[in-house]
């Protein structure tokens, strides 16, 4: 039986599908500023994250609202615990792409340190796991959020491997130490957002199958079911 | 592992050709309550009526299986009846006092179970540990004499569960107890359940979710005459296993 409530809740996805829209563009945008040396890109950036705080309350007060009103039970309950999770996540997203944009604009007044391969690398599999793990939300699908969790651990890699090299970079040549930094702090903004397409995934898992996988917290025993 | 106060095994009813309760297996948790959800019809007054026989009385009524009480099956042919329901008590839908005095309503179960013979003062004493217990005792402490039934509707189904907890019962059986009632009497039954709790087996069969959710520590849902789903009240709202549970307690049902 189709409810009413059903088109409410639909309401809500698509506004979270948007919103995970802006936060992969404004990802997009602040690497590309950085690679392309575009200090205009940014600009967008920054005005996306405006619509991205607009929604992020709208979604919450109306996830509030359903759950008030609605009083949901079992998977309808867990949805909507879960849109109210997943939207501090994207926002959290977004936030972390403005640091890389503003990053980004003190490193583009000085020269490039060296030529910019692993973090387009890695913000490219960050936008794919925000990217696959909203889909996964939206087309039920458990598996392909899993998929997204195992992309955590190559964005792992990739940051610390990254802080290593730079780290040569600063003990070499002390010059470098700002520029360095700078990257180091992007890559971890990039590593960030990896974390909360893992969190959001998660969620997707806990909505799907009703179980909670966070910290493998399935495997202490005393935590059978959600 | 929970002690249970009442385990049903292969339970079958039948109101003549119509089987009303199919192979339930159901426990019901010393000390908690336990609560029995489903849509009208399912069976579930049927399975509360079952615990303390009072399908009994219906004409065609045929139970096949077990219903265990203090390591017995109630269903034994040497059952004492009295005996049983004094130790399974119900409370129904409309609260139904006597229409005689309060004092005289508490005090009924123990002239019917031939209590009766102590001191007026001993009585009295009696009336009062009840009405307390049911939190009544503030309010009608000098109306003792007044007409049960001029009482509220609230103060009527608590009086209900004090007649009740004078015979000294294991297990209180609840049908609907608050449908009758509004938001503010259901808040304050609900709260007297919890206390209750403490020294007494509740089963509760309800409509209300919410309800259901509130008050009881398991839930059972039950469909045409089987026990879909049983487990801890929190599982089944959250994550229930059974498709058919999540239908209804999503509201899609139908």
């Amino acid at each position: 039986m189709e409810r009413h409530f059903d088109e409410e809740l639909t309401n809500l996805k698509q506004r979270l599908l948007k919103m995970a829209d802006w936060a992969q563009e404004m990802i997009s945008l602040s690497i590309r500023a950085l690679v392309e040396r575009n200090p205009a890109l940014t600009e967008q950036v920054f005005e996306i994250e405006n619509k991205v705080n607009h929604i992020e309350i709208e979604i919450e007060e109306d996830a509030l609202r359903l759950l008030a009103l609605r009083q949901p039970a079992a998977r309808d309950l867990r949805l909507l615990t879960a849109v109210l999770k997943i939207d501090n996540d994207l926002e959290r997203v977004a936030d972390q792409a403005v640091n890389i944009s503003e990053t980004a604009l003190h490193l583009l007044k000085e020269p490039q340190l060296k030529p910019l391969i692993d973090i387009p690398n890695m913000a490219s599999i960050a936008q794919k796991m925000i990217k696959d793990s909203i889909t996964a939300f939206v087309h039920h699908d458990p598996e392909l959020a899993q998929k997204v969790c195992r992309s955590d651990d190559e964005v792992d890699k990739i940051n610390e491997q990254l802080f290593r090299e730079l780290l040569t970079y600063m003990m070499e040549d002390p010059k470098t130490i700002t520029r360095a930094v700078a990257l180091i702090l992007i890559s971890r903004n990039l590593e960030r957002i990896a974390d909360h397409a893992t969190n959001v995934s998660e969620d997707v898992i806990f909505i799907e199958q009703g179980k909670n996988i966070k910290h493998h917290i399935q495997e202490e025993p005393g935590h059978l079911v959600a | 592992m929970a002690e249970f106060a009442l385990t049903t095994k292969n339970l079958n009813l039948y109101y003549g050709r119509f089987q009303a309760l199919k192979d339930v297996q159901f426990s019901v948790a010393e000390k908690k309550i336990t609560s029995i959800i489903g849509p009208s019809g399912c069976g579930k007054s049927t399975l509360l009526r079952v615990f303390n026989r009072m399908n009994d009385l219906v004409e065609g009524v045929k139970i096949t299986g077990e219903v265990n009480f203090e390591n017995r099956n109630i269903y034994a042919p040497d059952t004492d009846l009295l005996k049983l329901r004094k130790k399974i008590g119900m409370v129904f839908q409309r609260p139904n006092p006597f229409p005689i005095s309060i004092f005289e309503n508490i005090v009924f179960g123990l002239k019917i179970h031939h209590l009766y013979r102590e001191s007026k003062e001993f009585l009295y004493k009696f009336a009062e540990e009840s009405l307390k217990s049911v939190l009544l005792w503030e309010d009608l402490k000098d109306k003792l004499n007044h007409l049960a039934t001029n009482l509220s509707l609230e103060q009527q189904q608590k009086l209900c569960i004090a007649r009740l907890l004078v015979v000294k019962p294991e297990v209180l059986l609840m049908d609907e107890p608050c449908s009758a009632l509004d938001p503010i009497s259901t808040a304050k039954i609900e709260e007297l359940m919890q206390e209750l709790k403490k020294n007494y087996t509740i089963v509760i069969v309800t409509h209300n979710m919410q309800q259901a959710g509130r008050v009881s520590d398991e839930t059972g849902y039950m469909l045409l005459g089987e026990l879909i789903e049983f487990g801890a009240t929190q599982t089944l709202f959250t994550a229930p296993r059974d498709k058919r549970t999540e239908d209804y307690i999503t509201g899609r049902l139908g």
